[in-house]
């Protein structure tokens, strides 16, 4: 349906990789936040894509930019700088129809179950919600069938009984499978999940987890997943990208990230989560400073706090490089 | 803390309690808003049948001057003999007409300037509230009386005025809690789910304004009966009309109490404070049953 | 005398519109002197209700219905029953609490300084005294003397918490309560406070209750270990022990649905269906039955009884797992 734009979008940009397999891919995008004298850089020259059936987690900490980032995909964001392409068409660029196709095939499953619903809609209000806009073809009776038969997709059984229920009445489970069904009922290309399960007790948190691998392989969509925590980010994705104050600052395998990484930062994260088994002893002697803008900063944006820092190191900005396959760092020297 | 979660089965028990009991069946289960509801149609039923039940018509002027209550006259009569009682019954009709439609107008405006205001933001948002501020800096009863003091005395301007003047203040209401609202995730979600600005507004926002907008309307109405019997007291507005306002008017420029006539203030004046008591009552128990219904309290 | 507080049979309740929640279910717990104990449970399971029970925090609708929390100072001290200006003292002077919201916690309006003069001041401490105090359980908590002259807005988050842990550590009580002190933090933050902690406990011999629901955060520091489920506690014993020899089916589902680094890319977790009782109504049998993997009968029919499985390791199970 879309050939002709493509083309023609492709030809535009064919000075940057394209790879038809995308579904989404950022180009140096930069958000900056200004306040009074304080500039910060939410996202710093941010350029990744998103492969077609593939999950990518980002993973960061609070004042990352990561939040950010779903915001810009998911286009509830203006940013200053760059492109972001949705089957390779430039987002900010789509016409009438190509946008509509965008708000449906990429849809959001948000951090707060308890926010993320209108406490005055049913679960079939708020479910049914897309198939209102997107498919005015399907008749009443339709629609409450998808409603049922998406419900009951994602563990929300016997259907029939959730369907009026109000949120009220839900646990947080409940509500966040409500939120996955919304997002999922136009059967999208691209679904972008902001901490989904953090709000989440555990044993509840390991079900939803489950859910969503579940439904990943069944209806094949892409899947950019937002975290702090690298553990589930590992289960669920197969590539990750880290992030540090507004940049990537290292992406590749899952596996690979976590098993050897390359930039301090990562390996930081990595020393510092809680362990049920206490195996991990490795310590890295870092000087905290988090009270950093990154207006200001010229060089690595963890020169501050690095243990390895040198001269260079505050001077220039250090790219993402290709240190094996599919394994890309920004440092100057990265751990071996 | 507690109570976050909800056993399966008790849900499928108990069904929607939100979905399954309409609005106005809760609020009559609330003790406050049963009590204001049942005030408010005791009064609407003497406005609408009054002027049929009243023993004398109003412009009767048989009756002795300062004549206390008797059999005759149930609530005595005025300084030239007017049947209070009378007065009083074909009274409240016009007051509550007055009430209710500058309630009406100004919240049909305040809301949907707000609504509007709030959601789109922007230039939208900057332009309406402009007008606003405006309005609102205009120090309001003396503009009150000057406009009264220049325009046609009747009832017609009284409300044009009094809804002219309170529509910003609903407005600014209404945008404050849509400015929070905006930031809830499940706007974001209904964006997502390609809703317009107006559907959202109409199908997400709206209904958590209503309790508001309906606290306000009552509120609204009862603060232009107010309004309207002070400008009457100052001899503004139309003086012919029968209604509590005049008949505080008359009360006081012909020295009721100099006279001892109680009878004669007391009707409006009580009904006065006794329908502001009740639109505080109902507002109380409809954000106690609206807060119940969204599991927000 | 190895015991610093003995909780017996104590029921903290919330009168609802619904009925009478019973948030802790006769609830008997020791806590030694000098160690730190964690409380980890899923919301509602009543670890943080006992937190607060034990400050005496707790406020209407809810109540301690029954029980009693006895501190073993130079004399015993049923806790439940102090009122007060000895309550006043009880609070910080013996027990002082840390909470998750840090920012709430602190005077906007004040300075460091002057909200560590106030909580001092109010304590009766001379205040000749106060000064070097407040240098010294800022150093304690790892922050130097700059902070005492700034707001705490002007504090990163993990900062605040310092602040706050240093705060409630300045009255010198002999027991600090943290319920959830780091969930708001990042880990690289969270590690260096659970860090101050531990080298606290050590220099100043405290004794700690850390609650938590995130059970490898309770690894990292506990001594000893309790789970929490349905207002009582399923299982206690040495941190070693509950991990690697988890005896409560509910445990062992609590640990194997952490996901690690080591969870295999896309398994099925091990879960659990259903949801906790429901704390209004009566709980016959045992309160975990309805979701419990490997029940039987009984389990429904009969009240588990607290038992002892291995050295200092009690459960409370019919049919505790590995026998």
């Amino acid at each position: 349906m879309f050939a002709k734009s493509e083309r023609k979008v492709e030809e535009n940009v064919s000075s940057s990789s394209v790879s038809g397999t995308d579904v989404m891919r950022f180009e140096n995008v930069t958000k900056i936040y200004k306040s009074g004298p304080i500039v910060n850089y939410a996202l710093d020259d941010v350029s990744f894509s998103l492969r077609k059936g593939e999950t990518i987690s980002i993973v960061g900490e609070s004042g990352s930019g990561k939040t950010t980032l779903g915001m810009a995909a998911i286009n509830l964001l203006n940013y200053d700088r760059g492109t972001i392409y949705f089957e390779n068409m430039p987002v900010k660029k789509l016409n009438r129809k190509q946008r509509k196709k965008f708000r449906a095939g990429s849809q959001m499953i948000f951090q707060d179950p308890y926010g993320s619903l209108n406490p005055y809609n049913s679960v079939y209000d708020s479910v049914v919600a897309p198939l209102n806009s997107f498919r005015p073809d399907l008749s009443r009776s339709q629609k409450r069938e998808e409603v049922l038969k998406m419900l009951d997709k994602v563990g929300l059984r016997p259907a029939e009984s959730y369907i009026d229920e109000f949120p009220k009445k839900l646990s947080g489970g409940q509500r966040q499978r409500v939120s996955i069904a919304r997002a999922l009922i136009m059967r999208p290309e691209l679904i972008i999940a902001d901490e989904p399960t953090s709000m989440l007790d555990v044993s509840v948190s390991s079900t939803v987890m489950t859910l969503l691998n579940h439904l990943k392989e069944e209806m094949n969509f892409s899947m950019l997943y937002i975290s702090h925590e690298l553990a589930t980010a590992r289960y669920i994705s197969e590539r990750m990208a880290v992030m540090n104050l507004g940049r990537i600052v290292e992406i590749g395998g899952s596996d690979s990230i976590v098993d050897h990484p390359l930039h301090p930062y990562t390996k930081l994260l990595l020393t510092s989560m809680p362990d049920v088994n206490n195996s991990n002893s490795e310590e890295m002697d870092v000087t905290l400073d988090f009270d950093i803008y990154n207006g200001g900063i010229k060089g690595c944006s963890f020169a501050t706090m690095c243990p390895f820092v040198r001269e260079n190191c505050k001077e220039s900005r250090p790219e993402l490089n290709k240190v094996e396959e599919d394994h890309y760092v920004a440092c100057f020297y990265p751990l071996t | 803390m507690i109570g976050n979660y909800q056993n399966e089965t008790e849900i499928k028990k108990k069904g929607g309690l939100v979905g399954s009991e309409n609005l106005l069946v809760s609020l009559f289960r609330n003790k406050k808003s049963r009590a204001g509801l049942i005030v408010f149609v005791i009064f609407a039923f003497i406005g609408i049948v009054g002027p049929f039940l009243a023993p004398y018509s109003a412009s009767y002027t048989g009756g002795a001057n300062f004549q206390p209550p008797t059999n005759a006259h149930l609530l005595g009569t005025d300084y030239i003999g007017h049947d209070v009682l009378s007065w009083f019954l074909v009274g409240t009709g016009v007051s509550l007409y007055v009430g209710l439609t500058v309630a009406l107008i100004s919240v049909a405006i305040g809301s949907i300037v707000g609504l509007a205001s709030g959601y789109y933001g922007g230039i939208v948002d900057s332009a309406l509230m402009r007008v606003v501020d405006i309005l609102l800096i205009l120090p309001g009863f003396p503009l009150l009386v000057i406009l009264s003091a220049y325009l046609p005395p009747t009832n017609t301007t009284t409300i044009l005025i009094l809804a002219i003047l309170s529509w910003p203040f609903m407005s600014r209401v209404i945008r404050s809690q849509v400015l929070t609202l905006k930031e809830r995730p499940f706007i974001k979600a209904a964006v997502l789910s390609g809703m317009s600005g107006s559907k959202i507004i109409f199908k997400e926002i709206f209904k958590h304004v209503m309790p508001l907008i309906a606290i306000n309307t009552v509120y609204l109405m009862v603060a232009a009966i107010v309004a309207q019997a002070g400008l009457a007291f100052f001899g503004l507005g139309d003086l012919n009309s029968v209604n509590w306002g005049t008949s505080l008017y008359w009360a006081q420029t012909e020295d009721a109490v100099i006279y001892n006539a109680w009878w004669w203030i007391v009707p409006p004046g009580i009904s006065i404070a006794v329908l502001g008591i009740a639109a505080n009552l109902f507002g109380s128990g409809l954000t106690e049953v609206s807060g119940e219904k969204a599991g927000e309290i | 005398m190895n015991d610093l507080l003995s909780i017996r049979g104590l029921e903290t309740v919330f009168d609802t519109k619904r009925g009478t929640v019973k948030a802790l279910r006769s609830l008997d717990l020791d806590i030694h002197k000098g160690e730190t104990l964690a409380l980890v449970g899923e919301s509602g399971s009543g670890k943080s209700t006992l937190g607060l029970s034990i400050m005496r925090l707790i406020e209407s609708p809810g109540r301690i219905a029954e029980g009693s929390i006895i501190l073993h100072a130079t004399e015993d001290v049923d806790v439940t029953s102090l009122k007060g200006g000895k309550l006043r003292r009880f609070r910080w002077k013996k027990v002082a609490m840390v909470f998750q919201s840090a920012m709430n916690v602190l005077n906007p309006v004040m300075r460091i300084e002057d909200q560590f003069i106030d909580a001092l001041e109010a304590h009766d401490i001379d205040k000749s005294e106060i000064s070097g105090r407040i240098d010294h359980y800022l150093k304690l908590a790892g922050l130097g003397p700059k902070v005492r002259r700034l707001y705490p807005h002007e504090l990163s988050g993990g900062m605040r918490q310092r602040v706050n842990i240093a705060l409630a550590l300045s009255c010198e009580p002999d027991l600090l309560i943290a319920d959830e002190p780091t969930t708001a933090l990042d880990v690289v933050v969270q590690k260096e406070i659970l860090k101050s902690l531990n080298t606290l406990k050590k220099q100043l011999g405290l004794t700690i209750i850390f609650i938590t629901h995130d059970i490898s955060v309770a690894a990292s520091v506990a001594d000893r270990m309790a789970i929490f489920y349905a207002g009582r506690i399923v299982e206690i014993g040495p941190k070693e022990e509950v991990i690697n020899r988890p005896r409560h089916p509910y445990s062992k589902a609590l640990l194997s649905s952490i996901i690690t680094l080591n969870t295999k890319r896309g398994q099925d977790l091990i879960s659990l269906k259903g949801n906790p009782p429901d704390l209004i109504t009566p709980i016959e049998g045992c309160s975990f039955h309805n979701r419990c993997p490997s029940a039987r009968p009984e389990c429904l029919k009969y009240k588990p009884v607290e038992s002892l499985v291995s050295s200092d390791h009690y459960v409370e199970c019919l049919y505790p797992i590995g026998e």
